[in-house]
């Protein structure tokens, strides 16, 4: 069920397990024990429907949305939503499992494994090379560049910049998402006083 | 299906003193279904937004989860998942929250029927939109910023047993919604 930028799924109890245990949605906590009802962002729902397709989404009347119109729709509530739906599909390609980020001021964070078992490695920002509305306008300053390496540091988290290029095909049509070329790069702070011994520089390294 | 409202109506199921019963159910599930009627809250904040409309089946069957979401789906009356979220988390943490604008209470005025109960919610509106223009300067601050398309979407006052929907105060915090 469609609503607002979210989806909205009734899950029995075993598709319940399996969401959680895959890392999918958020559950929300209501008092009906058979049942229970998970939070899609709108990255999630699309990667189950496209990807996976394993979720079918409808508006309203029970009638179900095409990914086209699914797609429009998400394209509609951010213009940006196919550089970010790609760069989650790229992580989540990777095994990396990929959450909300929207608590450390990040687009993303991304976990080795299930987040029960472990912190987040990655705090991902997805930046792309298009102008004006496709870009989030994120680490355009020095500034924010300091400000977010240092948050991710009081964290512990590693900086993941995503740079998603832009593709020549019509960023309506769902080809796009084929010809969009990902780039990947960590960013951290070199501390010249600890890095004297030589242990290695940490700059800008290719992920993968 | 719906019926034309009367202000208290949408509140069947609450006691005095609402705010203490959901501190106490802190852990418990927070929208109940089946035969209990829908939490206070979920009635309250349906209330505020959807002004004029009943909110339960008249039949005593009360609306499913499902029903609900669904209704909040539609986007009525400036609904919304996410001012729902939003209201839900906030209501859990024992805050009193309220549509900012809307008058807590329609006690003092004259309801006749449905449609001059939503013409005189308008109407009101639009007067504390006015008001609100003056009042709040952080408004115009936040444009400033150049953070854009902020209005004020809730109310919010800490947990108060004494709290009075007649004459509530001044809130401690408004809230305001982006995206």
């Amino acid at each position: 069920m469609l609503s607002g930028c979210d989806v909205l799924l009734e899950a029995e109890l075993e598709l319940g397990d399996l969401l959680s245990k895959a890392s999918f949605g958020r559950a929300i906590v209501t008092s009906n024990k058979d049942k229970q009802w998970f939070q899609l962002g709108p990255e999630e729902a699309f990667y189950l429907c496209h990807a996976l397709k394993c979720l079918k989404v409808s508006r309203d009347k029970e009638t179900c949305m095409s990914e086209m119109e699914l797609w429009d729709h998400f394209r509609s509530n951010r213009e940006a939503f196919p550089e970010f739906y790609k760069a989650y599909f790229y992580l989540r390609s990777k095994n990396w499992v990929v959450r909300t980020g929207i608590q450390y001021g990040v687009d993303y964070v991304a976990y080795r494994h299930h987040p029960a078992l472990v912190h987040s490695e990655y705090a991902v920002l997805v930046v792309s090379d298009g102008d004006g509305n496709t870009s989030s306008g994120r680490l355009r300053v020095w500034s924010d560049l300091h400000c977010t390496l240092r948050v991710c540091g009081s964290v512990a988290k590693t900086l993941l910049v995503v740079t998603v290029r832009r593709c020549e095909s019509d960023r309506g049509s769902l080809n796009c998402l084929e010809e969009f070329i990902v780039e990947a790069q960590t960013i951290t702070r070199w501390v010249p006083e600890r890095c004297r011994e030589g242990r290695g520089m940490e700059e800008a390294l290719g992920v993968d | 299906m719906d019926s034309p409202a009367k202000a208290p109506a949408g509140r069947r199921g609450t006691v005095p003193g609402e705010e203490q019963e959901e501190e106490e159910h802190h852990l418990n599930p927070f929208l109940s279904t089946s035969i209990t009627k829908p939490s206070a809250s979920k009635l309250q904040f349906r209330f505020l937004a959807e002004r004029g409309a009943l909110l339960l089946d008249v039949d005593d069957t009360s609306l499913s989860i499902k029903d609900i979401y669904k209704k909040i789906a539609e986007g009525k009356y400036g609904c919304s998942w996410e001012s729902f979220e939003a209201y839900k988390h906030l209501k859990l943490l024992g805050y009193i929250v309220g549509r900012h604008g809307l008058p807590w209470t329609m006690k003092n005025q004259m309801i006749c029927c449905n449609n001059n109960l939503l013409q005189s919610t308008l109407d009101i509106d639009g007067k504390s939109n006015r008001e609100m223009g003056e009042i709040i300067p952080i408004i115009q601050l936040l444009k400033d910023m150049q953070i854009d398309d902020i209005t004020p979407t809730f109310d919010v006052y800490l947990p108060n047993s004494t709290f009075r929907k007649s004459s509530p105060g001044d809130p401690s915090f408004i809230l305001c919604l982006v995206r």
